[in-house]
């Protein structure tokens, strides 16, 4: 996992899977790297072929810590099994999903 | 990893597996790898794997006490048409619902039995004593025999739709930006409006998916949320009141702008049947998209559609809250613009204003060998409308004016002006205040009732001859009269404001101006001063003013010199709130009158 700070947004990426065997050391690493100027996390998922409802969580998690500092997730360029949890659980709804 | 792995090509794959999470995650890549030598499709494949790991995922977590060390079974069947996928586990088993439905949106668990049945056919928990079975089958999709020449032919048709749906993608993307641009455009050419809104709409609507949009702006009073633009034709929706507690019912939009997040309505939670969105056309699915501006509410885009139809997509919501961005950016840049049109007009009024008034006051006072007259008109910050006037008249006589037209700016200015003009336009009635009075009344009422204003006036004709005076008043404050040593007379006369009564009478009084004694024509604004404390200037002490003026034997000039100092000093710090105007006539002391009686000049 890669965590850059760039300005006020935390950029995360090169995460393989988040799956019930890591996510919790995910969302463990990610909280450590948020610093309170950081209004902003994205999660580069371009890499990420697996993501199951335990990543999902942690990926919530980090959402609600980012809203109680009026700030949020930015989930980046989802691989289609990634995109279709997102969809099938509504966390469309939720995430900001950007790609390019 | 994964303890033991039998594996039947084109049958089946059976595994036993340690209860540990790594384990486990393991035995579902291994599936996965099992699943794609059947032929199966990738989106098949990675629907298997997350259902399979969701399942084992619940295995691991809740074992029972003392059954760690037993393994895990994992069994899959290929058949012809379906695949079936056998879990048992050792834990103590729970309820499998009849209907599993998404926990709450911020909650981190809960979802695993809704995926294992939105990714399966059918999937049946099978309670037992010893272990419990779970057993889900799905359909397989069209068959597909492995690397043969029709499933490289049903591979290049995957890309091909792949391909379609990326193309689909980019298309909407580009009619989003040619939206924009367009929007653009309409702005640069001067259009904005309700209507503008609406054609924006119009176009939002496909380019998102929806079936209705509606956008909502926070009204200026920051008390309302009012509707700018709706795609729904003969839709009237009534203003929101934003003050309206959350405890109660409060409608979806203003729910969205309170809270701060897009708010979601489909037939889990539908609209509430009084919410004003409901008469829109197709209310199953949609949501309320708050939209803020450097932090502050600034509007709700809202967007809704029929459920016969694909719920909207994370492209289609992008496209949405781009649109809301860019909108509000855009609504508030002509706001601004507006408002500097406005303030630039305003300006631009208040100067002709000032031109105007300027010009209506005298450039030189007459000056009557053995009197003196002064006079000062002092602006507050907006310009008023008052008036002073002194008008040399053919022999000798002059008449002196004092007004004050209410309200400010350019109608105030313009009566000014044209209440000068009418005074100036009948020098014959000069030396009959009362007739001009109501002359004035006359020629002024129609134009001033019109406009609902009306002007106090106060004129004095005075003839230097005799040191007599005629003064009338229409409702203006009294004169102020003061005499040596120390008296002090106010000259009250009764008389409505020109322009309140039409056809109405109007009185006139005379008195002598004797050696030594000043005239005080003023405007309210000047017993209205106030010093830095609030205290009025009052009426007392500008008696006590001229009584000192004229006991130590001041001029005019000087008299009006002192009472502006007076009234600068008085006011301190605390900046003037109206206009004040004075006009002073003194006779010296060493000329003496001969007072014939007024009436015959």
């Amino acid at each position: 996992m890669k965590v850059e700070s760039i300005g006020k947004t935390l950029l995360i990426s090169g995460i393989p899977e988040l799956n019930a065997a890591n996510a919790g050391q995910f969302r463990d690493q990610a909280r450590a790297a948020i610093l309170p100027e950081h209004s902003r996390v994205d999660l580069d998922l371009s890499i990420t072929r697996f993501v199951d409802s335990s990543g999902l969580g942690a990926l919530i998690a980090l959402n609600k810590l980012m809203n109680t500092r009026q700030g949020h997730v930015r989930i980046l360029n989802p691989m289609p099994a990634v995109q279709q949890i997102l969809e099938l659980t509504r966390m469309h709804r939720v995430f900001e999903i950007a790609k390019n | 990893m994964t303890a033991s792995v039998q594996s039947i090509p084109g049958r089946g794959l059976r595994m036993e597996v340690r209860c540990d999470l790594e384990a486990v995650r393991e035995a579902t890549r291994q599936l996965r790898v099992f699943l794609g030598a059947e032929g199966l499709s990738e989106v098949e494949q990675s629907s298997w794997e997350l259902a399979c790991m969701e399942a084992v995922t619940n295995a691991v977590e809740h074992v029972l006490p003392g059954c760690e060390g037993i393994l895990l079974r994992l069994g899959v069947l290929a058949f012809e048409d379906e695949i079936e996928v056998v879990i048992s586990d050792r834990t103590a088993g729970f309820d499998w619902p009849d209907a599993p439905e998404l926990p709450e949106s911020d909650s981190e668990s809960g979802r695993g039995v809704f995926l294992i049945t939105q990714l399966t056919d059918e999937a049946c928990y099978l309670r037992g004593r010893e272990e419990n079975r779970l057993v889900m089958r799905r359909r397989r999709d069209a068959r597909r025999p492995v690397a043969t020449v029709e499933s490289l032919e049903q591979q290049v048709r995957d890309l091909d739709a792949t391909l379609a749906t990326m193309t689909e993608e980019l298309a909407a993307c580009y009619e989003s930006l040619t939206a924009i641009f367009r929007f653009t455009e309409d702005i640069k050419r001067g259009q904005y409006g309700n209507e503008l809104a609406a054609k924006w709409l119009s176009e939002l609507r496909p380019v998102c998916g929806a079936d209705w949009c509606v956008l909502r702006l926070v009204a200026k009073d920051q008390r309302t949320l009012i509707t700018v633009g709706s795609t729904g034709p003969g839709v009237v929706l009534p203003p929101l009141d934003l003050d309206s507690p959350l405890s109660g019912p409060v409608a979806t939009e203003v729910r969205a702008l309170k809270v701060g997040t897009d708010i979601w309505f489909d037939e889990a939670s539908p609209l509430e049947p009084l919410d004003p969105l409901v008469q829109m056309l197709n209310t199953d699915v949609g949501l309320c998209h708050p939209i803020f501006y450097q932090g502050q509410p600034f509007g709700v885009l809202s967007a809704g559609r029929s459920s016969a139809r694909p719920g909207l997509t994370a492209g289609q919501i992008n496209v949405l809250h781009t649109f809301a961005d860019f909108l509000s950016i855009q609504i508030r840049n002509l706001r601004l613009q507006e408002e500097y049109v406005r303030g630039q007009l305003v300006s631009r009024e208040l100067q002709i204003a000032e031109r105007i008034q300027r010009s209506l006051l005298p450039e030189a006072l007459p000056k009557t060998p053995g009197y003196g007259l002064a006079g000062f008109s002092q602006n507050a910050n907006q310009v008023g409308g008052d008036f002073f006037d002194a008008i040399a008249l053919a022999d000798g006589s002059m008449l002196l004016v004092m007004a004050d037209v209410m309200g400010k700016g350019v109608p105030a200015a313009m009566f000014a002006a044209i209440l000068r003009s009418t005074l100036r336009a009948r020098p014959d009635l000069a030396a009959w205040p009362q007739e001009l009075m109501m002359w004035l009344n006359q020629s002024l009422y129609p134009d001033l009732d019109r406009v609902e204003m009306f002007v106090t006036v106060q004129v004095v004709y005075f003839d230097p001859q005799s040191g007599l005076c005629r003064i009338a008043s229409a409702g203006h404050c009294p004169a102020l009269l003061a005499t040596p040593p120390g008296n002090i007379s106010s000259i009250d006369i009764g008389g409505p404001p020109v322009g309140v009564v039409p056809g109405c009478d109007y009185r006139d009084e005379i008195f002598s101006l004797d050696a030594g004694a000043l005239l005080l024509l003023y405007t309210d604004g000047v017993t209205d001063v106030q010093s830095a404390d609030g205290e009025a200037f009052g009426e007392e002490r500008l008696k006590e003013f001229l009584r000192t003026a004229v006991a130590e034997g001041r001029d005019a000039e000087q008299a009006c010199a002192l009472l502006s100092a007076t009234l600068t000093r008085f006011r301190g710090s605390r900046p003037a709130f109206d206009d004040v105007t004075v006009l002073v006539l003194g006779r010296s002391a060493a000329m003496a009158g001969t007072s014939e009686p007024l009436g015959n000049p």
